[in-house]
């Protein structure tokens, strides 16, 4: 009897020290533009766009803790080139997270770029921990492009995140 | 106090924090690794360093002829990028002192991650420490040259 009531404790203890229950919150970061550096060269070239999320609505709506967000679902990316253009120059991606207050994360990659896609859809990785990032109001999107053959003409391209976050109810 | 001594204090202020930028951003371009078979662009995103493969003596895998990749990665969904333009170095801050500290380090060979520093030694060495985190006796250095074409 005293072995099951220390085990009820133990249990208890593991209940009301790990996450509390969560909620869901959508969001979708509508288009943000990236630009691209020319002229491109073989090689690995890095490019980077901020991510502005105004989220501070939806949380309280949702009576979210802002600062627990415990992680996100059916995260994904979606990278679209500028009208006439497309991925073919791209060899591969790797997509990353990085902000002040977060160290950078390798949130998802493309291997190989399928050829004569203008629009790339990447699901983001569910074991990266990306619920911090969306702890803060903006971050950083950092895409590194293995780039095949030398091009000149400028390159454009947006990138849009969605999913489902899952902060700790209040 | 005097317009012209506020203009110096301001000018000395100007020209000490230009100097700490320089000495934290020396450590930006192409470094050799110890055995030479690898090169690593250390570039700054934001107020820290990382460093990306650029070069490999042996980007392909012997047997298959193809690119070697990530296989090691403890995360499967990034396993089938090549090993050739993995950011392997992450997070390095300045510090001063010649250290760049707080950084981690990613081992493609065996899929872990150690933390970091690295030690300015002259214009062409660099030394890079990684061991595993919170146990900073347990780890290795590699000392780096500075690449030339």
């Amino acid at each position: 009897m005293k072995q099951l009531i220390a085990y009820a404790f133990i249990a208890g203890l593991f209940l009301a020290c790990g996450p509390g229950p969560s909620v869901d919150i959508a969001f979708d970061s509508g288009p943000l533009a990236m630009g691209v550096d020319t002229p491109m060269t073989p090689g690995i070239t890095t490019i980077q766009s901020e991510v502005v999320l105004d989220l501070d609505e939806q949380f309280e709506k949702a009576q979210a803790k802002r600062d627990e967000v415990q992680g996100v679902d059916k995260g994904s990316m979606v990278l679209t080139a500028a009208e006439g253009r497309n991925f073919d120059l791209f060899e591969n991606l790797t997509i990353s997270f990085y902000s002040d207050e977060n160290n950078m994360t390798t949130v998802a990659t493309l291997n190989p770029v399928e050829k004569g896609q203008s629009t790339l859809e990447i699901p983001l990785s569910d074991l990266a921990e990306i619920g911090p990032y969306f702890e803060e109001n903006k971050f950083l999107i950092v895409l590194d492009a293995q780039i095949m053959a030398p091009d000149t003409l400028p390159f454009e391209l947006n990138a849009q995140i969605s999913g489902t976050l899952k902060p700790s109810k209040k | 106090m005097s317009r012209l001594a506020l203009l110096c204090i301001l000018f000395i202020g100007l020209a000490h924090s230009a100097v700490a930028q320089n000495d934290a951003d020396r450590i930006l371009g192409i470094w050799v690794t110890g055995k030479g078979n690898a090169r690593v662009k250390i570039e700054k995103i934001g107020n820290r360093y990382f460093g990306k493969t650029v070069w490999l003596e042996e980007p392909n895998d012997s047997e298959t002829g193809k690119p070697k990749t990530d296989t090691e990665n403890p995360d499967p969904s990034l396993r089938n990028m090549p090993r050739l333009g993995l950011r392997i170095m992450k997070d390095f801050e300045f510090s001063g002192d010649n250290k760049w500290k707080e950084g981690t380090v990613y081992d493609p060979e065996n899929g872990k991650t150690y933390c970091g520093a690295i030690t300015w030694r002259d214009n062409n060495t660099i030394e890079l420490r990684g061991h595993i985190c919170g146990l900073s006796f347990l780890g290795r250095s590699d000392t780096w040259k500075r690449y030339t074409p």
